[in-house]
């Protein structure tokens, strides 16, 4: 049925190699456009197409870091219509606007009718064919029902969410507590530390999603908590090697971070430090961003920002 | 419109088949069970509400009806669930229904068109004579009322779109005024009459209920919360929409209380235009809607006093509606028309970006345009990704319905006209405010009265406060008044003093020597709300102006 349906995945990285296998074992012809700076030949699974090409696939995904997303999107806008259905795999927030990717797109394409695909779906795994899961969350029913169409088979479980902001808001969010546990575990600090992030990392992003206007509750399913549980399990994610990569080296230095991880380490401390602009004037009580955020910019060693944390007012649940 | 009488027995006809068998459908989905539910729902509502209502009013059912049949409901045969609910509906339709007459029509825009004259009855100009003498003189300025409203914003691209199809005027909505005087800016601008939902408090109201039941406004009565009726309005403004009648719906769904420019809009109605144009697309019908955001923005608030005090008793928890405010009140309605029409500066009523369902932006010739400036054909947001084929499905149109109103209430605050009664009241209440810094609004209001502004201090925070706002003009995020744009700093200042001594008794601020003394500080943020709709700092403003 949807295997007729044409569908394209543009983009890269870890994401994109995740919905690449989940698109090729569920048998679909991949039309992929060529981003400036990638290889000329086409990921494996993949068929090149011109942009005018996009045009005839009327299921998009788009994997591409959302430094990038605005401009991508501006040049496929050209060949879209309001009848096509994108969904993005983008976990980050825009710097200055602090705009999901969501938000972006709307500005940025013809259609409206968008989804975010996220959760627990390393690629290794997918490729594996290890059972995994996700959430396609999207206020229209349609573009769940092709999302699942694309990539749900009897190993890849697709859950339903029609909180869009609330998701792309607790993926991003997340990343920040996989980076704080990604510290504690570099300093040997044991499980209970591991466990106290997540709680009340949770709670945080729930604080977070809620203040931009999403529902508490995603952040305690797929896009929130199946995330972090992800990223601050071994290896753990790009995030939580940077926050232990860090620890090791007792500073967050930007030169360091990019010549480890490279785009997706500048990323992450890009996104921190968006965040905390969204969050320093008003009342909600982000403690483990706030040290992250100081750590990141230097006003605060690894050791401080336990010390700042473990030494915080008692506080009610 | 012209031809709504010869129609309106089909279109009732047509909105009840549709709200019946939509109902009986879904009860055959859930296995006959939901039309029980449905009269059990109905009768609830009905029942909790009419346990509040006190005073005659037109009831469909009385509460014993109601009660009698929450008891009975359970026990009935489906042909008697059948019957009730087809009655109920044909009630509700054939009560929501308006009409229209041309002959009053005429009378309204061509024999008066001063657009509120016809507020002026002459029976019941007899309870008031002491006021006579002063009607007849605020009669000669009423002439001229079609001077002093001025009308503006893209009327040329809005006149050409009514001939490509039907036109859905959305306004801010502050007065029970508003419908009134935009059925006459609507026929001043040479734009065609429309059909729009009014509360039912006008349809009682004696000076208006005879122009409500011949203009085509249908009804609203707002105190009925049931779903079937919702069903009923819904259906009635769509099939109205789907035969192409122009229509007004105030997105606010209530007068705004705060007078902040209005963001939280109610879609309710606004989805049928998406619905409507679906529906006709579906039967291979291209008929194209055009919604048209409108802001009205008056010097003065008729009923201002009543809408700030339920802001502030609610604080932010609006009750539905007023009962017995200013607009029931014929004395305090002839005061204000009589010191306002006086008054030099006009009331603005500017239509914004007209817009297709979806919240796109349209040119004159009903053209579709992305974010990005590029067109776009409408109906592929109604087509299937899958299929291409044109479908109806409710929760997509909801969803385009919120994107329509955000977009509506984005072209609310760009179409939204500054007038010097706001900047005069911001500016003094701002100053008041920083004389107590550590209060917030509601206990300043409390506690800040007889404070006196130094007419000086109140002339430099203008200056800088026109300054803001000519500035956020130039990015085109409003409108600055002309009263404000073409003249001088002091003549400004004056103008906004004047209106805010012109109406209100007792009234907002008082003249004291070189002085203006605060005595309604509501009022004053009343007024200066319009402009707290914006990023402006104040404490910058104040700090400017101090320095």
């Amino acid at each position: 049925m949807t295997s007729e349906l044409p569908v394209a995945l543009i983009g890269e990285g870890e994401r994109f190699d995740a919905l690449r296998a989940l698109l090729q074992q569920n048998g679909h012809a991949v039309s992929n456009w060529r981003l400036p700076g990638q290889p000329k030949r086409a990921p494996s699974g993949t068929k090149r197409v011109e942009l005018a090409g996009l045009r005839d696939t009327p299921l998009l995904f788009l994997a591409t870091p959302l430094s990038g997303l605005r401009l991508v999107a501006r040049q496929i806008g050209d060949v879209l219509t309001p009848r096509h259905c994108v969904i993005h795999a983008c976990q980050n927030l825009e710097v200055d606007t602090l705009r999901t990717a969501s938000q972006l797109l709307v500005e940025e394409l013809p259609t409206r009718r968008f989804g975010f695909v996220t959760g627990p779906m390393l690629a290794a795994d997918v490729r594996n064919e290890f059972p995994a899961s996700g959430v396609c969350a999207s206020p229209f029913p349609e573009v769940w029902e092709l999302a699942e169409g694309a990539l749900v088979n009897e190993r890849f479980r697709l859950y339903r969410s029609n909180d869009l902001v609330g998701a792309e808001h607790a993926a991003a969010y997340a990343r920040v507590i996989a980076m704080a546990s990604g510290v504690a575990d570099a300093m040997n600090l044991g499980g209970s530390v591991r466990a106290t992030l997540f709680a009340r990392g949770l709670a945080e992003v729930a604080r977070w999603v809620t203040h931009c206007g999403g529902a508490s509750d995603t952040s305690f399913g797929i896009a929130g908590a199946a995330n972090l549980y992800l990223d601050t399990s071994n290896p753990g994610s790009t995030d939580y090697r940077v926050g232990a990569f860090a620890m090791r080296h007792n500073a967050f230095d930007v030169t360091m971070v990019e010549k480890e991880f490279g785009a997706a380490g500048l990323d992450l401390l890009t996104l921190i430090h968006v965040l905390w602009q969204g969050v320093e004037h008003t009342k909600i009580q982000c403690h483990i961003l706030r040290a992250c955020y100081m750590m990141v910019s230097g006003q605060l060693n690894p050791q401080g920002a336990v010390i700042q944390l473990m030494t915080l007012p008692t506080l009610v649940e | 419109m012209f031809r709504f009488n010869d129609e309106r027995p089909r279109l009732v006809a047509e909105v009840a088949r549709r709200v019946y068998s939509e109902r009986m459908r879904s009860s055959r989905d859930e296995g006959g069970a939901a039309l029980e539910y449905v009269l059990n729902e109905t009768a609830y509502y009905e029942i909790q509400r009419l346990k509040n209502e006190t005073g005659p009013e037109d009831e469909v059912h009385d509460i014993g009806w109601w009660r009698s049949l929450a008891r009975r409901v359970g026990e009935m045969s489906e042909d008697q669930k059948r019957r009730i609910l087809r009655n109920l509906v044909d009630t509700y339709v054939e009560d929501t229904a308006g009409r229209f007459d041309p002959r009053v029509y005429k009378l309204v825009t061509g024999v008066l068109p001063v657009g509120l004259g016809f507020l002026f009855k002459t029976q019941d100009l007899g309870y008031l004579p002491e006021t006579v003498t002063h009607l007849r003189s605020g009669l000669r300025h009423l002439r001229d009322l079609s001077q002093r409203v001025t009308v503006e914003g893209e009327l040329d691209t809005l006149r050409k779109l009514a001939r490509r199809g039907t036109v859905v005027v959305v306004p801010t909505h502050s007065s029970n005024m508003d419908s009134i005087l935009m059925g006459w800016a609507l026929e001043e601008s040479g734009l065609p009459p429309v059909t729009y939902g009014a509360g039912k408090n006008l349809f009682t109201n004696p000076l208006t209920s005879f122009f409500m039941h011949n203009l085509g406004a249908y009804k609203v009565d707002r105190r009925l919360s049931h779903p079937l009726y919702k069903h009923v309005l819904k259906s009635y403004s769509q099939v109205l929409l789907e035969r192409g009648y122009h229509s007004l719906f105030f997105p606010g769904g209530t007068r705004c209380r705060s007078n902040q420019v209005e963001q939280s809009l109610k879609l309710g109605l606004l989805g049928t235009a998406t619905s409507a144009y679906a529906t006709n697309l579906a039967q291979n019908q291209d008929k194209r809607i055009f919604i048209a955001p409108a802001t009205i923005n008056y010097n003065l608030v008729l009923e201002a006093e009543s809408l700030i005090r339920d802001h502030l008793r609610s604080e932010g928890r609006a009750r539905y509606f007023l009962e017995n405010d200013e607009f029931d009140q014929l004395s305090t309605i002839i005061r204000f028309v009589m010191n306002t029409v006086k008054m030099d500066s006009h009331t603005v009523i500017r239509f914004g970006q007209p817009l297709d369902p979806f919240g796109n932006v349209v040119d004159a010739d009903g053209n579709s345009y992305d974010s990005r400036g590029r067109q776009i054909d409408p109906r592929d947001f109604l087509r299937s990704t899958r299929t291409g084929e044109v479908t109806v499905d409710e929760t997509r149109d909801r969803e385009y319905t919120v994107q329509c109103g955000r977009r509506i209430a984005e072209e609310f605050l760009r179409a939204t006209v500054i007038q010097p009664s706001s900047v005069v009241a911001w500016s003094l209440f701002e100053l008041t405010a920083a004389e107590f810094p550590r209060l917030d609004v509601f206990q300043l209001l409390r506690v800040a009265a007889d404070e006196v502004v130094e007419r000086y201090l109140l002339r430099a925070v203008v200056g800088e406060l026109i300054n803001d706002l000519r500035a956020l003009q130039e990015q085109g995020l409003l409108k600055v008044a002309a009263a404000i744009r073409d003249r001088n700093l002091d003549d400004v200042i004056d103008d906004g003093i004047e209106s805010l001594l012109a109406y209100h008794i007792p009234t907002p601020i008082e003249l004291a020597g070189d002085g203006i003394r605060i005595t309604r500080l509501e009022l004053l943020y009343f007024y200066g709300n319009r402009i707290r709709s914006y990023p402006i700092d104040a404490r910058a403003v104040l700090q400017r102006a101090r320095t």
